[in-house]
């Protein structure tokens, strides 16, 4: 396996502050985007004049070797767009914040300075929060998933990304951030005090992403085609969203985007700075640590034909409803109790004002008893093996992973 | 307790006022009889009007005659001890006082005419020219403090310890200690000399370069010469003045007999010497800030500071010393509590009391070695709030599209 080396991921922190006028790709999928944009639109003749080759806009990470691109060769910019990296020594808020969070000594100041500062703000990549913010999201999503799955091994997929979703969504990572303690600057700029959240906010009443074009990166993008939650574990995000094809890093974006890149940015610098271990134990407190009401999450269309099914795939015997109690059968508010049996076992139970209705019920109790199975919630994950207490102690035992929904 | 008698009002005073002046002012006939109708106690005035009141006339058909012997008025006039009051003060006074004829009424002229206005009349009191006769400007005021506090506390250590030197100096040599602040200080000769804290408060060790007939001599009072020469003979006045470089004719070309040019050649060590001693600005004075007094003061041996100072003579005469050294005053409240030299130093370097929150908080430095807590110097106005969240800006800029001022009023 191929070592990491940190020292130089986190090496672009401490190059000179050289800014350059063009508007770089702020981070990998942006860039391969940008890519991918220019191969296919240098096939059209009009555009092909306006872009220039993705190969001046370039950034070398030593500019010693390029002396050809000193700073000097760019006209002087009077202020910053965001403030500057020794700002953040002096900045009361930013001090708390880091104090707040319980973040290791090891990660500096200006690092957390710029974990706040948007692409949006400043749209150079060696002072915005976009490479951490991917590199923290990768980090989240893989330990919140690997949680999901290793807790409620039966979890349909829908549910999955919903429940993903609910935990590190940008919703939920914006109502972590704001509980820091974080707040937004009015318009991001150099005078702006380093600890506020700093990007482009959007005019109210417009819509993120209106005025984008180019569509998702799926392949099957035509709008006939059908978006199969197969196809949105491979082609999709975290959350089964499609991803936009291009996106302009200095649009505006709401606050919610904003809070949530902020966060997996906060991860993304204690996995350079202080390692895996301490990242993973960050995503467990703030994000892990909330309470989800799964069976929320669940809609049956069919409970009870998905039940059958469920019995069928599985080799229960057929599930067969039976009365358990009721009353008032005659009255205007009769209760019954209906219990859905495989042979002998009950496979769960619920009430209704009519027969049909607690059917249903028990039906869909059934299903949830089922579907959110849950070893324990101490459950190990694969992550564990690679760093913490019990790593290479004793053998990994693979966890159990259920064959899923039943598709019907 | 005699009866007095009744005051009369003062609305009855009105009509005696008016009646007493020959051009009678106008008085409007409600206001006339209004005040006599008001008056409560009727006047006294019988001797005037001829109108003799009824206990008079009681007293007149008793005794039968119109003179009735007794008092006049037995129920009015002062009581009986202040009239026996009256009686003593005149007796007294005829007794003092012989019979004077009054001596300016005397020398008043014939043809004196009291002035209507105050031009050509002769100027009584002011300072007049006192200033400019008393207030010799090459004789300045010279305190018993120093002019320069001092605030450097090793300079601070070092004065203390050639307060402690010369005072334990005049202690070995048996001199008197109260004339320990009579010299001005001059150049400091205890650089070199150890003390060390014993039984008898303190021995000092010297070392060639100040013996302790050289301290003891440079603390000589030079006063007394000063006092002599004020009362020399008039040839010795000419010899110093001669000797001296002040043209007493031209005293505003001190300065530059003082100080020499700097484009003339150095003189030489006796004139130098001679120049030093004729002046009357202090040598220590250029000479100190060259002295390093952190050095200087480790080079000591750090047990001089355990030196005690419970003997009352040598306490008051160290804290006077290094009071004409160091210009810091210490309570008296805090002097009582000074037993060792350096509980008096402590008194002695303690800050001065900080005239802003800021230079408190830099004092104590606990607030801003916080990392999540900013001082600021100034106010924090609402400008700064807004530029602290970068809103400032756009404040800014739409001021200024819209012709408004930045900060509430016009620049003219």
């Amino acid at each position: 396996m191929k070592r990491l080396r940190i020292e130089r991921w986190s090496g672009q922190l401490l190059t000179p502050r050289t800014r350059t006028r063009t508007i770089q790709p702020c981070c990998l999928r942006q860039q391969q985007q940008k890519l991918a944009s220019y191969t296919a639109r240098s096939y059209s003749s009009s555009s092909a004049a306006k872009h220039p080759s993705p190969d001046d806009e370039l950034v070398f990470e030593d500019e010693g070797e390029h002396p050809e691109l000193s700073a000097s060769d760019y006209p002087s910019i009077p202020s910053y767009p965001s403030p500057l990296p020794s700002a953040a020594l002096e900045s009361a808020k930013l001090a708390a914040l880091h104090a707040r969070l319980g973040i290791p000594k090891k990660l500096p100041l200006q690092t957390m300075a710029r974990t706040l500062v948007d692409p949006s703000a400043d749209p150079h990549k060696h002072f915005n929060n976009a490479s951490l913010a991917q590199l923290g999201g990768s980090i989240m999503s893989y330990h919140v998933s690997e949680w999901l799955l290793c807790t409620y091994p039966r979890l349909p997929m829908t549910v999955l990304f919903a429940a993903q979703y609910a935990y590190s969504g940008p919703k939920t990572l914006q109502l972590v951030a704001r509980e820091w303690g974080v707040e937004t600057a009015a318009a991001p700029g150099e005078e702006v005090d380093p600890g506020l959240l700093q990007f482009s906010k959007l005019e109210p009443g417009t819509k993120y992403g209106a005025n984008r074009e180019g569509g998702t990166v799926r392949p099957d993008s035509r709008s006939y085609y059908r978006r199969g939650i197969s196809s949105r574990v491979v082609y999709d995000d975290e959350f089964g969203d499609a991803i936009p094809k291009l996106k302009d890093q200095n649009e505006p974006l709401p606050a919610e985007l904003a809070y949530s890149n902020f966060v997996k940015a906060v991860i993304g610098a204690i996995y350079l700075h202080s390692g895996a271990e301490p990242a993973k134990t960050f995503v467990k407190r703030h994000i892990l640590s909330r309470h989800l009401a799964m069976p929320g999450l669940f809609q049956f269309k069919l409970p009870v034909r998905e039940l059958s099914r469920l019995c069928n795939r599985e080799g229960f015997e057929y599930p067969v409803a039976r009365i358990l109690s009721e009353t008032g059968r005659l009255s205007r508010h009769p209760v019954f109790v209906v219990g859905i049996y495989s042979g002998k076992d009950k496979l769960g139970e619920g009430s209704g004002p009519s027969l049909q209705e607690a059917k249903t019920r028990a039906c869909v109790a059934s299903l949830k008893a089922w579907y959110l199975y849950s070893p324990g919630k101490d459950v190990p994950v694969p992550s564990d093996m690679e760093s913490g207490k019990g790593a290479g102690e004793r053998g990994w035992e693979p966890v159990h992973i259920d064959m899923g929904e039943v598709i019907h | 307790m005699h009866r007095t008698r009744r005051v009369a009002r003062s609305i009855d005073s009105v009509g005696a006022i008016c009646g007493a002046q020959a051009p009678r002012p106008f008085l409007c006939h409600v206001c006339r009889v209004q005040a006599t109708s008001f008056s409560t106690s009727t006047v006294q005035s019988y001797p005037e009007t001829g109108k003799v009141p009824l206990s008079e006339r009681v007293r007149r058909r008793i005794w039968g005659t119109d003179q009735p012997p007794g008092q006049e008025d037995p129920y009015g006039g002062p009581g009986i001890l202040d009239q026996v009051k009256a009686q003593n003060k005149a007796k007294k006074l005829a007794e003092q006082k012989p019979p004077a004829t009054s001596a300016i009424s005397a020398t008043v002229p014939e043809d004196y005419e009291p002035a209507t206005t105050w031009e050509g009349l002769e100027r009584v009191g002011g300072y007049g020219n006192w200033w400019k006769e008393n207030w010799d400007p090459r004789h300045p005021f010279m305190g018993f403090l120093p002019p320069r506090i001092m605030t450097d506390p090793e300079e601070v250590t070092a004065a203390l310890h050639r307060a402690l030197v010369e005072v334990f100096a005049l202690k070995q040599a048996g001199e008197p200690l109260d004339g320990i602040s009579k010299a001005t200080p001059g150049a400091d000769l205890t650089h070199d000399v150890q003390v060390i804290a014993s039984d008898a408060g303190a021995s000092l060790v010297f070392s060639e370069n100040a013996t302790l007939e050289d301290i003891v001599l440079s603390l000589a009072p030079q006063v007394e010469e000063v006092i002599e020469e004020n009362h020399a003979t008039e040839s010795e006045q000419d010899i110093e003045a001669d000797r001296s470089t002040e043209d007493l004719l031209h005293p505003e070309k001190v300065e530059e007999t003082v100080e020499p040019p700097a484009h003339e050649p150095q003189p030489t060590e006796s004139e130098e010497d001679v120049a030093a001693d004729r002046s009357e600005e202090d040598p220590l004075e250029h000479q100190a800030p060259t002295i390093a007094y952190a050095e200087l003061v480790a080079s000591w041996d750090p047990s001089w500071l355990q030196v005690s100072l419970d003997d009352p003579e040598i306490k008051f005469a160290v804290i006077k010393r290094s009071l004409q050294l160091t210009g810091v005053r210490i309570s008296d409240t805090s002097i009582r509590s000074i037993t060792t030299a350096k509980s008096l130093l402590s008194h002695l370097v303690t800050p001065p009391k900080p005239r802003k929150l800021i230079e408190a908080l830099e004092q104590k430095e606990e607030f801003l070695n916080l990392p999540n807590v900013k001082v600021h110097a100034k106010r924090i106005t609402a400008i700064d709030k807004e530029k602290t969240v970068g809103r400032w800006k756009l404040i800014e800029e739409e001021l200024e599209n819209r012709g408004l001022p930045l900060t509430g009023y016009t620049r003219r």
